[in-house]
């Protein structure tokens, strides 16, 4: 079985950014730009690498378009359990669309024939949660969307996986392969990569990276038409000030200006096994009018 | 005879008989022993006979001072008396047997006064042994501590002695009967003479062969026992080589890994420890000592070194008897660490509580994070501590904060960049802490107002600082830490700094005990020493401070780095201050609970360590917890302001905030 799953880096979201107002680009204040591998690619990729290593005689495939910066994240798939890395060079990301970005993955998986193609479901910066979509009609194969548990059933052709719907309920369906599934990011806990390992991958697996320089050319220029016309930044969130205590003395006041805290917290650490914890913090949400008792 | 003395063999036939047994008890012994060797060659071996040669003045010293002293032993009274008469006891029989072949075989000397000598040590030897034993049952099977596991080994063994020791006795008393010895020089040999007194009156020849062949026999048994069955009894001679091996050993700095060398580092298979590492699994004779001391075990956590070690031990004799069987080793099937328990390697503080008190000197830390290391390597990493490691990754820091606001703290205050002061050799070196956490910025605010009032030339790095790397290198992630490490120690030569002040611990032990060995040597000054010389020069001085106060001891500062003194001699330089020292203190401090990584890991089983801690202090009715660790702070500031509904009244500063 071959497992195809497709990964793109974006700016770490830790970090404070600003929006270019003219090119609606994201610019990170940070000496150099932090990238990382979101979660959700992380989830696909960690699912896949589990279905290998269940199934065995697997091959897992990691591929991401991306200009050539993306290369360290790469190497860490490859530490994270990739057989392989494609990396189909973008230079220029910030004009291709969703549409774009799901013909050259297409165009790149038709040569390659998989059986399952994992994405992560939503992007980290754009969010726009349509590659996959796009990628499953191009390939002309069934997929399912916001996946928080996949099975394979017996005889390998079939697969059961759990959709997550509004409001808590799931959602259980059966699709034949192959298909593209876009994993939610509550699918699994992806594996911890040291550097070392990454290092290691940089070292030791160039032969498993695959570098991909024509495809992004190719295919789909005419559909490289986003433009950014305006961006309208985000109206900054009202700060909250609490007075401080008329009846406190003037240097109790001004300290507590100074000091920006509010009125005195509520403090209590809750104490003993984890359902203990769950069971006292059920009473206090109940005794504050958090969460309204059910009756029955 | 006139002269007190004692013929050897007397009326015993065929006396040679008992060389054979002792000759073949000892050659059971040798052969287990070497059986075990073969085992412990199977770990790393790498400079253990360079560190034997450079080591050998310092394995002296301990042997002298903790192990004919008891030094380390004694620290805990009742075992400590207990050990040290059965030690003690037994020399004395060892020597009063050496000095008997010599006399019987070589030079006749014990005769007249010195036989006399002779004989009441050897009985001395012999009651302090008894005691011992005593003293030693009672313990194991009356009061019966949680420490102490008793297995059958423990009973034979302990009988064995016994009854050695007892028929022995007996033997002399039935000698004097029997030999009509004069019981004016018989009285020296105190005990026997009792039993010879109890019995006098009968002929005692036919008892006295029978005790004498069966208390032969019966020490050919015994060390035939230790050799077959390895009890905890074997300690006698693995103890000595673990203690030689480990002798010298670097305080407070884990194992640097040559990372191109080293396809994955950290102990996976029993073949990945070190030589010294498996020696000291054997010597382990499971005193629970290290279980006692240890923090996460006072607070009821799964981790518990004795157990670790001995679950190591387990695996190890577990691969030497598929070794036996199927003549090859099955290095390589699965993790040690799963063998030993994930939560319990994730629970270490690294506090070295353990390694410190340990009488054998096993290294539980060092073996905790080589198992650590090994996990990582396998991407098992505890959920919240690997958000921690990637933020120290990515960003730089284990607070996952930009870093473009590493200098935030320093808002509206006169802090010098490494622009303005170009002159200036010695840094203050923030820290993590310092930088990003409330609690910690408020040390770095004060230090910098000391440094200022006592005109200091000093500077701070601000954006080119990243994390130490201490918690990576603590969380096993070695690869992250030597990439910090180095990137810190380029920083440093490109501004010329040769000196390094810090106000955090484990910053301080980094740099002083680990970045050496990544080409960056320092002078590296803990702000604790830093302050006092101020005080000591006159360039500071002190506020008074009429409070009741309590030094916390940071485990990397005291235990790891025997500063104990400065801190004190501060706070005993403030006017109005009354010190209490907490039960835990100085060397043997109790940790804050937030070493190891363990200030990000959420949500483990077990009391909170920081409350344990706080408990002891609360009960000693202290206005304020002193201490000098961000970490510490951290910690205990956690723990009193959950204390109850509301929080506790007593505050929790560092010693940079109160002077």
């Amino acid at each position: 079985m071959r497992i195809a799953v497709c990964v793109r880096e974006t700016l770490y979201p830790g970090v404070p950014y600003e929006v270019n107002t003219e090119t609606g680009v994201a610019e990170q204040k940070e000496p150099c730009p932090v990238y990382w591998l979101p979660t959700h690619d992380r989830c696909a990729l960690e699912e896949a690498v589990r279905i290998r290593e269940a199934l065995g005689n697997s091959e897992v495939i990691a591929f991401t378009v991306a200009p050539t910066r993306a290369s360290d994240s790469l190497y860490r798939c490859l530490a994270m359990g990739a057989d392989r890395v494609v990396h189909v060079v973008d230079e220029e990301p910030d004009t291709s669309t969703s549409r774009v970005v799901a013909m050259i993955l297409g165009e790149v998986l038709k040569k390659v024939c998989c059986d399952l193609v994992l994405c992560g479901d939503c992007s980290f910066d754009a969010g726009a949660c349509q590659v996959p979509q796009h990628l499953a009609a191009l390939l002309d194969v069934p997929q399912v969307t916001r996946v928080l548990d996949v099975q394979m059933l017996p005889g390998q052709k079939r697969l059961k996986v759990v959709r997550k719907l509004e409001r808590g309920n799931r959602e259980t369906v059966e699709c034949s392969l192959p298909a593209v599934v876009a994993v939610d990011s509550a699918l699994n806990e992806p594996r911890y990569v040291s550097l070392h390992a990454c290092y290691r991958a940089v070292r030791a697996r160039g032969s498993d990276y695959e570098v991909d320089a024509d495809t992004a050319r190719s295919v789909g220029s005419e559909h490289r038409n986003l433009r950014v016309a305006r961006f309208i930044p985000p109206r900054p969130p009202v700060k909250k000030m609490v007075m401080p205590d008329m009846k406190a003395s003037a240097a109790d006041r001004l300290k507590f200006i100074l000091s920006g805290s509010s009125a005195e917290k509520m403090s209590d650490l809750l104490d003993g096994t984890t359902d203990e914890v769950v069971r006292q913090l059920i009473g206090i949400l109940q005794r504050e009018g958090f969460i309204l008792t059910q009756k029955s | 005879m006139d002269t007190p003395s004692r013929e050897i063999f007397w009326s015993i036939h065929y006396g040679w008989v008992v060389y054979l047994l002792a000759g073949a008890a000892t050659l059971i012994l040798i052969v287990a022993v070497l059986r075990r060797l073969r085992l412990w060659l199977a770990g790393r071996k790498d400079d253990t006979f360079t560190d034997i040669r450079r080591n050998t003045r310092e394995f002296v010293r301990i042997a002298i001072v903790d192990g004919l002293a008891h030094k380390r032993i004694l620290s805990d009274p009742y075992p400590g008396i207990m050990h040290a008469l059965l030690f003690w006891g037994a020399l004395l029989l060892l020597l009063a047997s050496v000095a008997d072949g010599i006399s019987h075989y070589l030079i006749e000397f014990l005769r007249g006064n010195t036989y006399l000598a002779f004989s009441f040590l050897a009985d001395l030897g012999g009651v302090m042994m008894l005691v011992g034993v005593g003293m030693a049952v009672y313990r194991r099977y009356v009061k019966k501590p949680d420490r102490l596991d008793s297995i059958a080994s423990d009973s034979i063994t302990l009988g064995l002695i016994f009854v050695v020791l007892v028929t022995g006795f007996l033997l002399e008393g039935a000698r004097m009967i029997a030999a009509e010895a004069p019981a004016a020089w018989a009285r020296w040999s105190f005990l026997g003479y009792g039993f010879s007194r109890a019995f006098a009156g009968s002929s005692m020849i036919g008892w006295y062969q029978g005790l004498w062949w069966f208390h032969a026999v019966l020490v050919a048994v015994t060390i035939g026992y230790v050799a077959l069955a390895f009890p905890r009894l074997i300690h006698i001679f693995v103890a000595p080589l673990a203690v030689l091996l480990r002798a010298g050993g670097k305080r407070g700095a884990l194992e640097t890994i040559e990372l191109q060398e080293v396809e994955r580092p950290g102990f996976a298979t029993i073949s990945d420890f070190h030589f010294r590492d498996l020696v000291a699994l054997d010597a382990c004779m499971e005193c629970g000592r290290c279980q006692e001391a240890c923090p996460a075990c006072s607070a009821e956590k799964p981790l518990n070194p004795r157990k670790v070690i001995q679950d190591i031990r387990a695996r190890m004799v577990k691969e030497d008897m598929l070794l036996a069987r199927d003549g090859m080793s099955t290095v390589g099937q699965d993790l040690v660490a799963l063998h030993v328990g994930e939560e319990e390697i994730w629970e270490c503080t690294t506090c070295g509580a353990c390694r410190n008190i340990c009488p054998v000197y096993v290294e539980h830390v060092d073996m905790l994070v080589g198992l650590r290391r090994s996990l990582v390597e396998h991407g098992q990493v505890f959920g919240s501590l690997a958000r921690s490691l990637e933020g120290m990754c990515l960003l730089g820091n284990p607070w996952s904060e930009p870093q473009s606001q590493r200098s935030d703290w320093m808002y509206n205050l006169d802090v010098k960049l490494p622009e303005e002061a170009k002159a200036s050799s010695l840094l203050y070196w923030v820290g993590c802490s310092g930088c990003y956490d409330p609690k910690g910025e408020e040390i770095a605010r004060s230090m910098v107002n000391i440094l200022n009032t006592a005109d200091i030339d000093y500077f701070v790095l601000g954006f080119d600082e990243v994390c130490c790397g201490d918690p990576a290198r603590r969380a096993g992630d070695e690869g992250l830490f030597q990439h910090l490490a180095r990137k810190n120690i380029d920083t440093l030569h490109k501004y010329g700094v040769i000196c390094v002040l810090t106000h955090c611990p484990h910053c301080y032990n980094t740099f002083r005990n680990e970045y050496p060995d990544l080409g960056g040597s320092f002078r590296v000054v803990h702000h604790t020493e830093f302050i006092l010389q101020l005080i000591l020069d006159g360039r500071l001085e002190v506020r008074d401070l009429k409070q009741r106060v309590a030094f916390h001891d940071p485990c990397y500062l005291g235990r790891w780095n025997g500063i104990v003194d400065q801190p004190r001699e501060i706070l005993n330089k403030i006017s109005g201050l009354s010190l209490i020292e907490p039960p835990h203190n100085r060397e043997r401090t109790f940790c804050c609970g937030g070493g190891g990584g363990q200030m990000w890991i959420e949500g483990a089983p077990g009391k909170r360590v920081n409350r344990v801690r706080f408990e002891e202090f609360s009960s000693t009715g202290i206005q304020i917890i002193v201490t000098a660790c961000p970490f510490c702070k951290i910690m205990l500031d956690d723990a009193s302001s959950t204390a109850g509904a509301g929080g506790s009244e007593i505050r929790v500063r560092d010693i940079a905030e109160i002077i």
